[in-house]
């Protein structure tokens, strides 16, 4: 009895930090070291560390960034956004290969979105090489 | 702040630029343009003697005489490496591209990080050697005034702010965008300063050159 106690004590404790946090998204990693250097010709810059929590809080859809699209629009299902998923990758699609492979994607991404974010919200985020490519 | 100096300045740059060398280069046409003759008599122009390889190898080594490999051979050899990297390190640098890769779509093939890095160093390397010159040597230092200081430090100051930037050492921001403003200062003193020998060289050497030999001189200088 008393076990069963401590059962629906967590379960209702892990509803609530969902409920809480909006979505089971929201408890990954927050750093994650985005490196390129295996599929495009790396010629010399440190791999970025992205901080993916940030950029939840600055209240960006899922999809403003998480893309797969087909005719002009974003189909991409958010159910398939979990930690692991090996389809989600973005090297999956931006092959090294490809004109947009993987670093073209994320520099115009990246950049395209931090230069028009801070001329709106004339807030300063990262836009400058050694910004994002910083040295330790 | 950003704006302004990656768009208007960076476009006013280009213009000041471009046109200042257009300008400068129509002017020097436009004062050599009288004749001085029509056909000047130039002795032996007309028979070309025939020369064999060995001797055109000779000749070709004695005229080096002339040239500051025989007057000053260290000082040609920094000048040759401090115009090559100069000139190698910001069009194949590798940052450089990607930005104009990401605005235009175009970017050229570039170098690894690390060799452009020892061509700024040789760059700077070189730069004090010129600076150096200037303060040390009498024969140097008796025609160096304050103009040439300045366009010493107008050439450096990209190269110098780039390397910073590249290493990022000090507050990364404040480098970048000094880098920024400085090469647009260097973009529009060019034409107007003795750097405009960055066009002048071209029609001093190879143009004056001919003017003399092929085209038999119908310019006056």
């Amino acid at each position: 009895m008393k076990l069963d106690c401590i059962r629906v004590l967590m379960i209702i404790m892990l509803t609530t930090m969902i409920a809480l946090t909006g979505s089971v998204l929201m408890a990954q990693q927050d750093k994650m070291i985005l490196d390129s250097s295996n599929a495009s010709q790396n010629k010399g810059r440190p791999a970025v560390t992205f901080f993916h929590n940030r950029h939840v809080e600055a209240g960006l859809d899922c999809k403003a960034c998480h893309h797969l699209y087909q005719k002009g629009k974003n189909i991409l299902d958010e159910s398939q956004l979990v930690e692991g998923n090996p389809a989600i990758r973005c090297s999956q699609c931006h092959a090294a290969q490809l004109r947009l492979n993987v670093q073209q994607a994320f520099h115009s991404q990246c950049i395209g979105c931090h230069v028009t974010y801070q001329k709106e919200k004339k807030k300063t985020v990262p836009r400058y090489c050694g910004e994002c490519h910083a040295r330790k | 702040m950003y704006d302004l100096i990656e768009g208007p300045f960076l476009s006013l740059a280009f213009i000041i630029f471009v046109l200042g060398l257009l300008y400068q280069g129509s002017r020097f046409f436009q004062l050599t343009r009288k004749k001085e003759w029509i056909a000047p008599p130039l002795p032996g122009a007309e028979k070309r003697v025939k020369k064999s390889v060995g001797q055109f190898i000779i000749d070709g080594l004695a005229s080096v005489k002339g040239t500051l490999w025989k007057t000053d051979p260290l000082m040609m050899i920094v000048t040759s490496a401090f115009h090559v990297c100069l000139i190698l390190a910001p069009i194949f640098l590798l940052a450089h591209n990607v930005l104009l890769d990401q605005s235009w779509g175009i970017g050229l093939w570039s170098f690894p990080e690390s060799f452009t890095d020892w061509l700024t160093i040789v760059v700077l390397i070189c730069v004090a050697f010129f600076l150096m010159r200037r303060l040390f040597l009498a024969r140097v230092r008796a025609i160096t005034s304050f103009y040439d200081y300045f366009v010493l430090l107008i050439a450096a100051a990209p190269f110098l702010t780039g390397y910073l930037a590249y290493h990022q050492w000090f507050d990364y921001r404040t480098v970048m965008i000094l880098h920024i403003l400085t090469a647009e200062l260097m973009l529009i003193t060019v034409p107007f300063t003795k750097l405009g020998h960055m066009l002048f060289f071209f029609l001093y050497r190879f143009l004056i050159g001919s003017e003399y030999s092929f085209t038999r001189g119908s310019r006056t200088w």
